[in-house]
């Protein structure tokens, strides 16, 4: 149990130091004592009242100190990290196997113990064709889950591909992004001929398709242009990141769900995992649109950050990020996922904001329970005080 | 002269002169008087004081009330008059129950005065002096009081009969917490109500043992000035050794007496 805000519960304590001082030291109406020598005594003015040293009223006292408690724990955002699971898995699992979802979760271990279905989010995503969007989707819905529930403690990671991907460059810079360790289980599924077809294609080289500039009309092959320009942080293309304030005006067609619409095979992906750069095959070799704008005069694509950039826009048809099929055991041999210097569980407050994060009680109903608590013993103190006056 | 010759004792203010040994005073140039055997079996009378002071300090302090006290001493004190042979007798100033045993020798008399005594609880405010009128001249009186109420008019009635030949003596009883005020600031109130409410505090407490100290003073001054007895006895002291001391006390005023 923890609370966001400690300083209220030192006001709080100061507060019952002061009332408990109060009822110490509260002036009453004296009890005589019968002397049988009080003449001896010098006459005088004799106070009805006196300071009363000895504790009273204790119920009195103990109800105002459990309702300032109440106040105290409901005002400071006291948060019960026992409540609900406290590690989250999140399944990524490619589309093609999510019809057996059911099946994936039931099976779902960890330590020779099966996971409860609570505590799994299954989340679909293309990872036949683009693996590394497994850690995409996962640090979104991970995200969601350490904002949505502060209770979640911990993330584990399963990424479950099918037989055989695509080679994904971008694997490794994505891992990256991932500080734990992951669990990634292969799963055997009838390989896409035509797929395999195509990646036997002969290589030739590509066409360079650039966006049209701001203000002039005109299409991009496998994007559509954004209805709200937005601004993303990273470009990832051949392994390394370009970090800049880049201006996204397009979206990728499979992004937004255009049917019918021929998906790229993409080359270069944003930060957020869209992808940037895509590959059409074509009778004479292929053509690469790249949505990606610079400023004019920008030596943003040349700089020494952009080397791989420049080898996957240089790489022939079907090169750098080639559509050979591979075998997913290749992507499980990556020593990165079960390195043991990273954490088994990736930790829920790496994804929180620090301040957003201990802003709210944990569970949201605490706090209300604690100030209907609180008014309620207020009530009683009320109720006894008038009580003891009648 | 009724009965048979006894014992001499020095005269005192009030005796029939009849009774002087004329011959005796020739020769030893000393007033005597003849006592005979029936003056010889002094009558002793207990004078208790249940005024509501002297249920002071309530059950529950630190030391026994001046009424377990004053009824100890009073039933040791008749006890050993009782084994002397003397008639013994009580009077018990209550306001309900005022309690009235004449000197007597019978067999459990001594028995029914504890038993008497026992069943009394100390209040209201009775006086003293109309049952020190009550007492026989002759007898031996004992005034067990705090002489905390109508102190003068019982020192007048006492006056009375040591002017008539009789003897008294006052135990005067005080509670330690009377002699040593509790620490602290208190509200207190007379329990027979004879002063308004007064207050115990560190600055009063100095003039209230000057004041009660002169009081005690005078008390014992007016009592020895007029050739009674006066013990001070403070309520925690052990009664058994408090009775042996007054009847140490009484045993040599009378062998002063007759010497």
């Amino acid at each position: 149990m923890s609370v966001a805000l400690p300083w209220v519960l030192v006001a709080a304590v100061l507060g019952a130091m002061v009332v408990g001082l109060l009822h110490y030291l509260a002036r009453r109406t004296s009890t005589p004592w019968l002397l049988p020598t009080a003449r001896f005594l010098p006459a005088g003015d004799v106070p009805v009242t006196s300071v009363q040293r000895a504790l009273d009223d204790r119920r009195l006292l103990l109800l105002r100190l459990l309702a300032l408690a109440s106040l105290a724990l409901g005002a400071a955002g006291t948060r019960c990290t026992g409540i609900g699971a406290s590690t989250r898995h999140i399944l990524v699992v490619d589309r093609a196997l999510m019809r057996d979802s059911t099946r994936w979760v039931a099976s779902l271990s960890e330590e020779g113990r099966t996971v409860p279905r609570s505590a799994i989010q299954a989340v679909p995503a293309p990872l036949a064709e683009w693996p590394s969007l497994a850690f995409v989707e996962a640090l979104q819905v991970a995200a969601q889950v350490a904002r949505a529930e502060p209770a979640v403690r911990h993330l584990a990671l399963h990424v479950l591909l099918p037989d055989s991907v695509r080679l994904d460059d971008g694997w490794a810079a994505w891992r990256a992004q991932w500080p734990a360790q992951v669990d990634v289980q292969v799963v055997g599924r009838p390989v896409d001929e035509r797929t395999l077809s195509a990646a036997a294609a002969p290589v030739s080289a590509p066409e360079i398709r650039w966006p049209p500039r701001a203000g002039i009309t005109g299409t991009l092959r496998g994007f559509v242009p954004r209805p709200v320009a937005d601004t993303v942080g990273a470009l990832v293309a051949g392994g390394s990141p370009i970090v800049a304030p880049w201006l996204r005006r397009w979206e990728a067609v499979a992004s937004v769900g255009v049917s019918g619409a021929a998906t790229g095979r993409p080359m270069a992906w944003w930060s957020d995992g869209e992808p940037a750069v895509l590959e059409f095959a074509t009778a004479n070799g292929c053509e690469r649109s790249v949505a990606v704008e610079t400023p004019p005069g920008s030596d943003l694509l040349i700089s020494p950050a952009a080397v791989g950039w420049q080898r996957v826009l240089a790489a022939p048809c079907g090169g750098a990020a080639s559509a050979r099929r591979m075998a997913s055991r290749d992507l499980m041999s990556d020593s990165t996922l079960r390195r043991a210097s990273w954490p088994r569980h990736l930790s829920a407050d790496w994804l929180r904001d620090g301040r957003e994060a201990q802003r709210w009680p944990s569970p949201r109903w605490l706090a209300p329970a604690f100030l209907t608590i609180s008014l309620l013993l207020l009530g009683a103190e009320a109720w006894w005080r008038s009580r003891g006056r009648s | 002269m009724v009965g048979e010759f006894a014992e001499y004792r020095l005269y005192r203010q009030g005796d029939d002169p009849r009774t002087l040994d004329w011959k005796l005073l020739a020769r030893s140039d000393r007033p005597f008087v003849r006592l005979a055997d029936d003056r010889a079996q002094l009558p002793t009378v207990v004078l208790l004081d249940a005024s509501a002071s002297m249920a002071f300090p309530m059950p529950g302090g630190s030391s026994p009330s001046k009424w377990v006290a004053a009824s100890a001493i009073a039933i040791g004190l008749l006890a050993v008059a009782r084994a002397t042979g003397d008639p013994i007798g009580c009077l018990v100033a209550h306001d309900v129950v005022p309690l009235r045993m004449a000197p007597r020798s019978r067999r459990g008399t001594l028995e029914e005065i504890m038993h008497r005594i026992g069943a009394t609880t100390p209040s209201g405010s009775a006086p003293l002096a109309p049952l020190i009128h009550e007492v026989p001249r002759h007898a031996r009186l004992v005034v067990i009081s705090d002489a905390l109420g109508d102190h003068d008019a019982m020192v007048a009635a006492v006056r009375g009969r040591l002017g008539a030949g009789g003897s008294a003596m006052l135990v005067h009883v005080v509670a330690p917490e009377e002699l040593d005020l509790p620490s602290g600031v208190h509200r207190v109130e007379d329990p027979e109500r004879t002063v308004e409410p007064r207050q115990i505090s560190s600055a009063n407490r100095r003039a209230y043992a000057e004041s009660f100290g002169a009081f005690r003073e005078a008390v014992a001054t007016a009592w020895y000035g007029m050739g009674a007895s006066y013990a001070l006895v403070p309520s925690d002291r052990d009664p058994v050794r408090t009775v042996r001391a007054l009847v140490a006390a009484a045993a040599s005023s009378l062998g002063a007496g007759r010497a």
